[in-house]
């Protein structure tokens, strides 16, 4: 099976970790993966900017980028459900539409794994992003994948299910709203001293960890997803 | 018009935490109890679905369940008009008030907010009170209502005494104004101090009112019923008591059947204030001396004959996409600036007030989706906030970011460009402050490290050109099907024990219910009960 790695724009330039972390344990589970080098964005900022045009004209570029692979996997619920959910209003019924899936939902629902070999010392609070607990219902396969890591005990926090604040271009437009949202779901969290403040969306890990490096806070520590399951391969 | 400033205002709000502590208190108070109920009800989601189609049912046949209504009306001797405007709406009303006299009472209604019908009839020498508890508190106060359902949300019950003081006489004990800290029990007693308060005011307003206005839930075409839901009673004595009664609705209130109101009375409660049943419902459907129906049109056929935004006027206004919002949760209802708030306001409010005006409202959302998740007729409001912003920007209606959006999307369009962009990170790190978008960012946040090098950099340097690595068997890791542990025994439970479960079940209030029926039982003088 060779599938096609989508690299949010964002991840390629701020977090390769996360990225390098996607491709090991995909080629752990024995999965071929090519990462298309003429890819950038899936105009998720222009869209929900109401930029419909520019928005349009990357969703086109990506179905043309994308669509010589069967599947496409991508460590980003919000930008996979962008392809899946919203492309409909940019490019219609294209096929790249479908065949794009979240890493998580991948691993679990396509290979049939959860149990990766894991491992990963301490407590954890989870953030599935919106985009993949609403628009795309991956959370299950997050948490599936997370209860098999060894050595991991997810922690329940009142704000679990709250979102993180940031909402792309929301972020810079209403910084006031977000940065609050951000306060309110970091909280419990601190309230609980937990190790790690685990995520599928790097997205949300750059606006909550750029507030706790602001505030001077080492704990927890933002991790993606990928970064927690690449610890199934030696040496990662 | 001049454009309502919604960051600005929020921005005064967040500085307000207790504002904010508040409205988190009520609202997820509200959506635990909601998702309570909606655990237990096995077929929540085919009513979502039912209550979707009777509100579409009611949208696509509007102008024919239209006619009907008032033919029903007219039929059995009561008034119907149709206002255009909200001032149409005010001057018909303020009319048929003079008419009979000076006196109104009135039950909550959001299209009187909106059309600022109790501004209207004060400048006409009309003496006005709001009898829903939560409204007759912002009266008092001199505020807006600020939550669709509930209208007081963003006030503390000492607050709601300072209030009671100020307006009402009401001597609150010593602690609310001392600050000093006490139990949930105390709190609880002066909440109930309170609402009898009001409800001795209130009671001689009732009594002397010449007109009741109302507003309604519903209009039920089939039967020319207008129906009106609550928990307080007061809807049932602003409209039997004074010789007038006048209901104010929305065109968008009109269903087609009997059924169909079934099926929206069993999602509306569950969805506004956790209840399965409200505590009243009433039904007008009988002759009535003197009643008269006033429907709002304002801005609702435009939007009826708008394909993609048509949806919005299938809500119910509920209330649920505001408990669930986080936005509305951490800035309150007033800072959205218009008579609805939250998700559903942002929406609705460029539509019945000036797209200019209200043209920032939409892009005021994280769009997590949360307010779509819980919408009992499924309107899929984040969606429709995606639509509107795209509207609004290709009217030149909304600034800001275009310049960078713009030049993202060109530079975009190359991925080399990406490479040029890593190389260049580092410079516009430390220079982000200079933009607006940069200094927006971080006046709160850091922004990323540059890393060594680019994910594209790394792939061309550790996989790109290679071999490929020749392939595993995908499934070499099978799915873990660990054995799920066996559910343990079906403990023996006495027959309290399983009446309580069942109540704690049914909902948040299920505990003290148990807790009255028991004492009831022991007034009964039957304090050796027959529990098992």
């Amino acid at each position: 099976m060779q599938v096609g790695l989508f690299v949010p724009c964002f991840v390629d330039l701020f977090y390769p970790e996360v990225a390098i972390a996607t491709v090991r344990v995909l080629e752990h589970l024995g999965v071929q993966i090519d990462y298309p080098q003429d890819q950038t964005c899936c105009g998720q900022p222009q869209f929900n900017a109401g930029r419909r045009d520019d928005a349009r004209a990357l969703a086109l570029r990506f179905c043309r980028v994308f669509d010589r692979f069967d599947t496409v996997v991508t460590p980003s619920g919000s930008c996979a459900s962008m392809v899946r959910h919203h492309y409909g209003a940019l490019v219609g019924d294209h096929p790249v539409r479908g065949r794009v899936f979240e890493l998580s939902e991948f691993l679990v629902r396509h290979l049939g794994a959860t149990n990766l070999g894991a491992k990963l010392e301490g407590r954890a609070a989870l953030h599935v992003g919106c985009h993949a607990e609403r628009e795309l219902n991956v959370g299950r396969d997050t948490r599936a994948l997370l209860e098999h890591v060894q050595g991991l005990s997810i922690v329940q926090v009142r704000s679990s299910e709250w979102c993180c604040g940031f909402g792309g271009t929301f972020s810079v437009k209403f910084p006031e709203i977000s940065t609050v949202m951000g306060r309110r779901k970091l909280e419990p969290m601190l309230d609980q001293d937990v190790d790690f403040l685990i995520s599928t969306d790097s997205s949300c890990l750059m606006h909550l960890a750029g507030m706790l490096s602001r505030e001077g806070r080492t704990r927890p520590r933002p991790v993606h997803v990928a970064e927690v399951l690449a610890t199934c391969v030696e040496g990662a | 018009m001049s454009r309502w400033p919604i960051r600005q205002v929020s921005r005064d709000k967040l500085g307000d935490r207790a504002l904010s502590d508040k409205v988190h208190k009520a609202t997820l108070h509200t959506m635990a109890g909601r998702a309570g109920l909606v655990a237990s009800e096995p077929h929540w989601e085919q009513l979502r679905t039912r209550a979707r189609e009777a509100r579409v049912r009611a949208l696509d046949d509007h102008d024919a369940l239209l006619a009907r209504f008032c033919d029903k009306l007219e039929a059995r001797g009561v008034g119907v008009t149709v206002a255009k405007t909200p001032a149409q709406a005010c001057e018909h009303i303020t009319r048929l008030v003079l008419d009979v006299g000076i006196r109104v009472t009135k039950s909550k209604s959001l299209t009187s907010e909106e059309v600022g019908l109790n501004a209207a009839l004060q400048m006409a020498g009309v003496q006005v009170t709001e009898t829903d508890l939560g409204e007759l508190i912002v009266q008092l106060a001199n505020q807006p209502p600020s939550h669709v359902t509930a209208p007081a949300i963003h006030l503390s019950t000492e607050d709601i005494a300072h209030i009671f003081a100020a307006h009402l006489g009401m001597q609150p004990p010593a602690w609310v104004t001392s600050g000093e800290k006490v139990d949930e029990t105390q709190r609880r007693q002066l909440a109930r101090d309170l609402s009898l308060h009001a409800r001795a005011h209130l009671r001689e307003r009732f009594i002397g009112a010449d007109v009741g206005i109302s507003g309604a839930n519903f209009l039920v075409a089939e039967s020319g019923t207008v129906v009106l839901v609550e928990n307080e009673g007061n809807i049932r004595l602003t409209t039997c008591l004074p010789k007038r009664h006048v209901v104010l609705a929305g065109l968008d209130k009109l269903i087609a059947t009997d059924a169909d109101l079934g099926v929206l009375l069993r999602v509306l409660p569950v969805s506004a204030t956790a209840q399965r049943q409200p505590c009243y419902v009433s039904l007008f459907a009988d002759p009535h001396p003197d009643m008269h129906v006033v429907l709002l049109d304002h801005g609702r056929t435009e939007l009826l004959h708008d394909p993609e935004l048509r949806d919005l006027l299938a809500c119910i206004r509920c209330g649920a996409c505001m408990n669930a919002c986080p936005v509305y949760r951490n800035v309150g209802g007033h800072a959205y600036g218009g008579a609805y708030p939250g998700p559903i306001g942002a929406l609705l409010m460029p539509h019945l007030d000036g797209q200019h005006k209200f043209a920032d409202l939409p892009f005021a959302s994280s769009l997590c989706g949360a307010c779509t998740e819980v919408c009992p007729v499924k309107i899929q409001l984040h969606e429709h906030l995606l639509r509107m912003r795209a509207r609004l920007t290709e009217r030149g209606l909304v600034r800001g970011l275009g310049w960078t959006l713009g030049l993202g999307t060109r530079a975009m369009n190359r991925g080399s460009n990406m490479e040029l962009a890593s190389k260049l990170y580092p410079l516009g790190r430390s220079v982000a402050a200079l933009t607006p978008a940069g200094r927006a960012w971080t006046s709160s946040r850091e922004l990323p490290t540059a890393p060594r090098e680019s994910f594209r950099a790394w792939w061309r340097r550790e996989r790109a050109g290679r071999e490929v690595r020749p392939a595993v068997e995908v499934a070499a890791h099978p799915p873990e099907c660990a054995p799920k542990p066996a559910p343990p025994p079906e403990p023996t439970l006495s027959l309290r024990d399983r009446f309580a479960a069942r109540l704690a079940e049914l909902g948040p209030s299920g505990e003290s219910e148990l807790h009255l029926f028991e004492r009831g039982d022991a007034a009964l003088g039957n304090a050796s009960t027959h529990w098992v």
